[in-house]
């Protein structure tokens, strides 16, 4: 019994070790890298146009019916993406839609945002302590604080970096500033950006147990916190502020069922935007704001859809781009061939190890096959090669990875050193 | 007869033992100047900072040795064994093989589990010393792989020196390096903590992976 389990427990290691390194190598050295298309909306041509990779830093640049254009053509129907370009080739002020605009007033404009899948709460690790900046108006640097705080079931705890211990001061005035806005502990959610390299300081939007977000800042070693109206409450699954200079909003809610909200700056409304389809935890998101457009981008596994948007919000066009398979198809049904199934620790969509077991397409049975001629031509030799049930299921379930730990697990394979 | 075996085991490794106490101890001496040196050098916050936002992991130069420790203890324990195939006279003991195997190896690895202990306690009481709690239970988990590395790398190291034939004794070897180098993947705290279940599960075939090798030296690599 335990020799079977012994001789079972290696094969089954080595299969994991091969199923892990052997793709990994074979990727590496053939290429599998897919970079994602750029997909933009021409202000010029009124329909979106792409950047796409060729590899080796070659590029084609497309537009929706399929025209392509060289890398200038394709920077003047984006003038507000290319603008210091088309400055230096003396190309801007430009006139569209009857308004004027140059390279000044097009950077005081515009505004990117990314919200990567690997970036998004619960995808990567994530210690909850937090800086929160103190805002004094008469202090133009922005300092670190000593205190860094953390949610605990029913306060939000300050603790002093100088002395590792709990700073009894700001946590009660904190908490009882939380409960008497009708914060109901425990915090679920905490979004804010723990830096000073950032034109201002905008606290942090933190939801609580109920659905509700509360944004709390620190004034003058002060609690300012406003509750945000919300119609009803929401499943957020994370919450990205911006800090951006044009203050049109304060950030972005993400709710689980993958809707996003931006909170607009004033009055703390929340404006939709018309994403569909949209799983925060595997695509990446973008969205570019120029002086007369809105669009966002989601990136897929299978496609990059976008929709172009008004000042307003309001859809005026949307374009799905299908992905082009970045390797050839002799080296993907090769791998397939080679690698029935892979076993992998890294994922695009998580900052952290993530393991995943990938089976092969179709070619795999073709592998499974080859292994299972090999099994019975090398059962033949002389010394043999002694074909038994569990080493058959092994070469079947595993193909030419299970052959190769099959073949070094062999008694009579290998003569002894000794 | 086991407290014999007991005792030869412990005349095998306990000057390497030491060794390994005094390096680990040593380095988690290191640890603990050296933070406390870049805290006497930076506010207090920006070092919080540079552990919770950055992703600085302050007993990163502790992650090799645990492997170190495990190899070390492996090769004191079982290379005496194989020299002039000793370990031959100890399997014809009037015991069974797999019962003394298992002594052989639960003696190692508790030797090498209880080294490992002692250093997550450490770095836990350093990091507690100076950060908030969740820094110092991330900096344990962060060591966790480097401990499992260890196990692996000595149960790993046992396979190796047992197996009789060249060609398996390099797959053996091949086949661990790689299960090893995947508890080093990753940057920053915490990154393999959600595969550790997956990872600590496959302690169980690499312990008894051993007990095939060990048959095969028995039989003279049959």
């Amino acid at each position: 019994m335990l020799k079977t389990l012994s001789r079972l427990s290696f094969l089954v290691l080595a299969i994991l070790a091969m199923s892990y390194i052997l793709p990994l190598s074979f990727d590496k050295v053939f290429g599998k890298h897919n970079e994602d298309p750029l997909l933009f909306y021409s202000p010029v041509l009124h329909q979106f146009v792409y950047q796409e990779s060729l590899g080796g830093h070659r590029f084609n640049y497309l537009d929706e019916e399929g025209r392509s254009y060289s890398r200038q053509e394709f920077e003047a129907l984006l003038p507000f993406v290319y603008s210091r370009n088309l400055e230096r080739r003396d190309l801007l002020p430009m006139v569209l839609e009857g308004r004027s605009f140059d390279a000044q007033s097009i950077s005081e404009d515009r505004q990117g945002l990314e919200i990567r899948a690997r970036h998004v709460r619960g995808q990567k690790p994530r210690i909850q302590l937090y800086p929160l900046f103190n805002n004094d108006p008469q202090v133009a640097m922005m300092r670190f604080p000593v205190e860094v705080f953390r949610f605990t079931p029913n306060a939000m705890e300050f603790i002093d970096a100088d002395h590792n211990r709990l700073d009894p001061h700001l946590t009660g005035r904190f908490t009882e500033a939380l409960k008497d806005k009708g914060f109901v502990f425990p915090a679920e959610v905490i979004g804010g950006r723990p830096t000073n390299l950032k034109p201002f300081d905008d606290g942090y939007f933190i939801g609580d147990s109920m659905g509700q977000v509360f944004h709390v800042k620190r004034v003058l070693n002060e609690p300012q916190i406003f509750r945000l109206p919300l119609d009803s409450p929401l499943d957020i699954l994370d919450v990205v502020v911006t800090e951006h200079e044009r203050r049109e909003f304060h950030g972005v809610i993400i709710t689980r069922q993958g809707e996003v909200f931006l909170i607009r700056w004033g009055d703390y409304g929340l404006i939709p935007l018309p994403v569909k389809d949209y799983d925060p935890r595997s695509m990446d998101l973008k969205l570019l704001i120029d002086p007369l457009y809105r669009t966002v981008t989601v990136s897929s596994r299978g496609a990059v859809t976008g929709v172009a948007m008004d000042a307003g919000y309001q859809v005026i066009r949307r374009y799905e781009l299908p992905r082009r398979e970045a390797a050839s198809d002799l080296v993907r049904h090769s791998r397939d061939f080679l690698f029935p199934f892979q076993l992998t620790l890294e994922s695009p969509h998580h900052g952290q190890a993530h393991v995943g077991l990938h089976v092969g397409g179709p070619w795999s049975l073709a592998g499974i096959l080859l292994a299972f001629a090999l099994f019975f031509l090398l059962s033949r030799r002389d010394p043999p090669f002694p074909a038994n049930k569990g080493d058959l299921a092994v070469v079947a379930l595993s193909g030419l990875l299970g052959l190769t730990a099959v073949a070094f697990m062999k008694g009579d394979f290998f003569p002894s050193a000794a | 007869m086991w407290r014999s075996i007991l005792l030869k085991e412990w005349l095998k490794i306990r000057w390497f033992l030491a060794a390994a106490l005094i390096v680990n101890l040593g380095f988690i001496i290191k640890i603990f100047v050296d933070i406390r040196s870049i805290l006497s050098a930076e506010h207090a916050q920006m070092v919080w900072y540079q552990a919770v936002h950055l992703h600085t992991v302050f007993h990163h130069d502790m992650r090799y040795v645990p492997l170190l420790t495990g190899l070390t203890l492996a090769a004191a324990q079982f290379f005496p064994e194989i020299l002039g195939r000793r370990m031959r006279i100890a399997l014809h003991l009037p015991m069974a093989r797999d019962g003394m195997m298992f002594f052989c190896l639960a003696f190692g690895l508790g030797v090498v589990g209880a080294i490992f202990l002692v250093d997550a306690l450490f770095i836990h009481l350093t990091m507690r010393a100076y950060f908030p709690f969740e820094v110092a239970v991330s900096a344990v988990m962060t060591a966790l792989p480097w401990f499992l590395a260890g196990v692996w790398g000595y149960l790993g190291a046992v396979a190796v020196l047992l197996e009789t034939a060249w060609p398996r004794r390099v797959f053996f070897f091949l086949v661990f390096s790689v299960l090893i180098a995947m508890l080093y993947s990753g940057v920053g705290y915490g990154w393999l903590t959600p595969a550790l279940p997956w990872l600590g599960a496959l302690l169980l075939p690499a312990f008894l992976c051993v007990f095939e090798s060990a048959r095969r030296f028995q039989r003279g690599g049959a």
